[in-house]
């Protein structure tokens, strides 16, 4: 008996926007084209791997396109202001930016209020907080290791960038199909409540997969900083809805229990692609965002039918 | 001086004309969802027609987000970078975000032409095609406040992103004019509407409710926010009693000129911008920017010869549209932008 | 003390608005209450909608591109001088429809309205500025107006209309039987299902309605300018949940009041409009906006603790 799995349906997906890409333009199968357009996923990617995770429990982190721009304020208010070398002011910033995903988590576990509610109060918040410490404008000027590090790449073709996405990605998938708290994290996405009376320590996992990622945000924002030479406060606006495009379009659903980091890669990868074959086969961006929709449509269609899992409860 | 100028560019025209072959130039504007940069494209389409007619032929590419995002904006670039035109005429989003990708199109040897909005670095463009000074668009703003209101006016501004680069040194030089030539005159308030209607709108309404009477102008530089004040003004019932000036186009804005609501709009013609941005490139691909006595002119086609400013407030390579212009109730059926 | 989480909303606004009028005497003018009033009003129904839509334990992202659709394609109709009354029923009609479509997919094919949503705001938003080809709808006619220039009381009719159907919906909610359903279907899927209500045609219905009132609030909104850019209504759906939520409804569904919503919304209105008598830098406006919500949120829950506690 075979059993239609979701991966293989997205691996299919790709294959053929990669095939119609081909068609539609002569540049899209170029390896420097590739790469190069990979280069810009690397943000959203890196989110979608604690936004997975998040999203199997049955939650939800719609702050961190705000967390990532705040952290990119804050790195270079610690660099420029405070006089700390960029790469540390980076890390106190992703951890600063954990510490936000940090706050989420406490409002979420503690307070026990819905996390769309908390994050989308907190999404308005940081960005928020962003533009006033910025007052609008943008720290530049770092310095050249940096900036090469976003904006270069290895033998001239690998953006470096991507490696990180890649260990994160491999991190991150590892924690949630091989260990031990990635089934709890599956444990809460089926039955919360279940999970909670079978010891799981429901409270303190998903404690630790807001403040992760907020750390991912907060890392998304040192890598984009690099990546555009400045800190700006308007970073990666309606980013949110992007990482959780890509995470559904992977195949997990929304109503938590099912999904993983492969998948979520895969998502972000068709939409990259497609988006990047449309450009070069110059369709206007009206009817990108269209075709990107219907595509989503369709996928989250063919997931439901092709489907094992039982009637869900809503959420 | 100016005759053999113009004689080396007429020859320079000829025997490329005779030899040229197609260029590529790609066009991405801050956004295509609005009629200030489709003006743009229009003029920009019409100077490819008439270069095709002069025998110089190009391969015209015109696309960008749909919407104001400077990632999106990014991406696109980058994207078109695969295709390797041999110019690429930009308006950025962000002064300091495309630099980068900017920076690596020149790599690639491609010609770079900012308009209407430049990045901070000189070094990611070749050109950046200026509507209008800085100052001078501030000081025309700040001019009509007090020419019709006086020059001890007290002023509002409703601004549209406070990351917006364009706006924020419109705002400065505003600032600086004040400073200069109007001491008593004050701003009370900057408020930011997001280049979105309904938050503009109230922008300007939380404002008039706030200081009025003790308010006298609003200025808005930004083609969003200007119609909304107005229509705040207008829903206040204040029209005549506050003075509104701004930055848009005369099709966005002749209702409320035809109203009186508002006498005057400062903009400059997005439709000759384009144009002479398309010249600038193409000439720059070409080689056709002649130096003379260490100052680089280059042709505008139908506008005239234009001269590239080596530094002008504090850019680098700047080549001016012209002065802004005043839009009234008298011209502002002659135009159609 | 049934009226618990209104009252404290109520109170909260009260307690805002007087202290904004000592800081600065003059916001509790005519004008300015109007102003909140009417801004009020023209996202009322939107968040009202929107409300429904989450007590039946969904969510919709879409509005926001539906409004532009709506507000777009009316105001091009009146350029060719359609009556006012038509457009209303246009707006709201193509509003339904494409709520209805977010509805048939949602159900048909059993996915989570919010996915169906967010795919709907793409693909709507994507199409008008398609449609549009990047022009604005401008120099639309006078009559285009007419709700804006009509007073009652000194009230304009957006207001009376708004706040008239949402003082229906608070009492339709409590007498007609498909609200009920609506509770049912957001509170308990299975048990609603045992009592022999359909989640399928609930669900469908909620969505029409969520769309249709969005096709409403779209011409009461656009109708206010004379000049439509492309892009209004972004931001509107999570500007409606913020209030929905503020407003005490739980996101999870089930339960929620009306009530609350119209408070809501009128207290992220009023603090939007305080800020500038507030004399607060503007490049904080919404750091301030966000953190509010943000203490609106914790406080409704440490509230209700004190009371379940208080209970124990």
């Amino acid at each position: 008996m075979r059993v239609f799995r979701k991966e293989f349906v997205l691996l299919l997906v790709l294959i053929l926007v990669f095939v119609i890409m081909s068609f539609l333009s002569k540049e899209f199968l170029r390896v420097s084209n590739l790469l190069e357009a990979l280069r810009y996923a690397v943000e959203m990617g890196i989110m979608t791997i604690p936004m997975t995770m998040i999203i199997v429990t049955g939650g939800i982190d719609l702050s961190v396109a705000s967390n990532l721009a705040l952290s990119s304020i804050l790195m270079g208010i610690i660099w420029k202001y405070v006089g700390i070398n960029i790469w540390i002011a980076g890390i106190m910033a992703s951890i600063l930016g954990a510490g936000a995903g940090a706050l989420n988590g406490v409002l979420i576990t503690k307070l026990n209020i819905p996390p769309i509610v908390v994050t989308l109060a907190t999404m308005a918040a940081y960005r928020g907080i962003a533009t006033g410490l910025s007052r609008g404008r943008g720290i530049t000027g770092f310095p050249e290791s940096f900036q090469n590090f976003g904006q270069g790449s290895l033998g001239g073709l690998v953006p470096y960038s991507i490696f990180i996405w890649i260990i994160i990605a491999i991190i991150g998938h590892i924690i949630l199909s091989k260990s031990k708290f990635g089934r709890y994290v599956f444990a809460i996405g089926h039955n919360e409540v279940g999970a909670l009376y079978s010891t799981v320590p429901v409270a303190r996992v998903k404690f630790i997969l807001y403040t992760l990622s907020g750390l991912m945000a907060g890392l998304s924002g040192m890598i984009y900083s690099a990546r555009i030479g400045a800190s700006k406060s308007n970073a990666f606006m309606g980013g949110e809805l992007e990482v959780i495009t890509a995470v559904v379009l992977g195949g997990t659903s929304i109503t938590g229990g099912e999904g993983n980091i492969l998948g979520s890669t895969l998502g972000v990868l068709i939409i990259t692609f497609l988006k990047n074959g449309l450009n070069l086969a110059r369709i206007p961006h009206s009817i990108q965002s269209v075709i990107v929709g219907i595509v989503l449509v369709i996928a989250i269609v063919s997931y439901t039918k092709l489907g094992t899992r039982a009637f869900k409860e809503g959420k | 001086m100016k005759k053999f100028l113009i004689l080396g560019i007429i020859i320079a025209l000829i025997s490329i004309a005779l030899a040229a072959e197609s260029i590529k130039i790609f066009m991405v504007p801050k956004f295509t969802g609005a009629p200030y940069f489709v003006a743009t494209e229009k003029g920009a389409k019409a100077a490819v027609e008439e270069l095709k007619a002069l025998g110089l032929p190009i391969d015209f590419y015109y696309t960008g987000s749909s919407v104001a995002n400077t990632e999106e904006e990014i991406r696109i670039i980058s994207n078109l970078l695969e295709q390797n035109p041999d110019a690429l005429i930009v308006s950025a989003n962000d002064e300091d975000a495309l630099v980068p990708v900017l920076k690596k199109a020149k790599q690639k040897g491609i010609v770079v032409v900012t308009y209407d909005a430049d990045v901070s670095d000189p070094t990611a463009r070749d050109y950046f095609v200026n509507q209008a000074s800085f100052d001078a668009i501030g000081a025309v703003l700040i001019d009509l406040v007090a020419e019709n209101v006086g020059p001890e006016a007290k002023i509002a501004i409703v601004s549209a992103d406070p990351n917006a680069a364009n706006q924020n040194r419109w705002i400065e030089a505003m600032k600086k004019r004040m400073k200069e030539k109007y001491p008593k005159m004050e701003l009370l308030t900057i408020k930011y509407g997001y280049d979105r209607p309904a938050e503009s709108f109230q922008a300007a309404q939380d404002i008039i409710n706030a200081y009025y009477p003790n308010l006298d102008a609003i200025i808005a530089p930004t083609s969003v926010a200007f119609p909304m004040v107005a229509e705040a003004v207008l829903k206040a019932g204040l029209k005549g009693k506050i003075y509104i000036t701004g930055l848009a186009t005369p099709n966005d804005m002749r209702k409320y000129v035809k109203d009186g609501v508002v006498k005057h709009v400062v903009l400059w013609n997005p439709v000759d911008l384009g144009y002479l941005a398309v010249y600038v490139a193409n000439a720059a691909v070409r080689g056709m920017i002649n130096e003379v006595d260490g100052t680089e002119y280059v042709c505008g086609g139908k506008l005239g010869l234009y001269k590239v400013y080596e530094e002008l407030e504090g850019k680098k390579s700047v080549v001016l549209l012209g002065p802004p212009f005043i839009f009234d109730i008298n011209n502002i059926d002659q135009f159609n932008f | 003390m049934k009226l618990g989480r209104e009252f404290t909303l109520l109170l909260v606004l009260v307690v805002l608005a007087t202290f904004v009028q000592i800081v600065h005497p003059g916001f509790l003018s005519f004008r300015t209450i109007h102003v909140i009033l009417e801004n009020s009003a023209v996202m009322l129904l939107s968040a009202i909608g929107t409300t429904l839509v989450i007590i039946s334990g969904q969510i919709d992202l879409s509005i926001g591109s539906v409004l532009a659709v709506c507000a777009i394609t009316s105001a091009q109709l009146a350029l060719h001088n359609v009556p006012l009354v038509l457009l209303f029923l246009w707006s709201i009609g193509l509003g339904a429809g494409l709520g209805a479509i977010n509805g048939l997919v949602t159900v048909l094919f059993k996915v989570p309205a919010m996915i169906v949503t967010l795919a709907a705001m793409a693909i709507w938003r994507g199409f008008i500025l398609w449609w549009t080809g990047g022009y604005w709808v401008t120099d639309l006619p006078d009559y285009w107006k007419a709700l804006g220039s009509t007073k009652i009381l000194n009230f304009t009719l957006p207001i009376w209309i708004a706040f008239s159907i949402g003082v229906l919906t608070i009492f339709l909610v409590r007498k007609i039987r498909f609200f009920r359903h609506v509770y049912a279907v957001g509170s308990n899927r299975k048990a609603a299902k045992l009592l022999g209500i359909s989640e399928g045609k609930v669900t469908f219905l909620v969505l029409t309605l969520n769309g249709a009132l969005a096709g409403f609030s779209a011409l009461l909104s656009a109708s206010r300018f004379f000049i439509i850019p492309s892009n209004i209504g972004t931001g509107l759906e999570l500007s409606a949940i913020a209030a929905t939520v503020i407003g005490g409804t739980n996101i999870m569904g089930g339960k929620g009041k009306i009530e609350g919503t119209i408070l809501g919304v009128l207290l992220m209105t009023t603090i939007s409009s305080s800020l500038v008598f507030l004399h607060i830098e503007s490049v904080w406006d919404n750091a301030f906006k966000g953190m509010i919500i943000l203490l609106a949120i914790i406080s409704d829950v440490l509230r209700a603790r004190r009371k379940s506690e208080a209970r124990l």
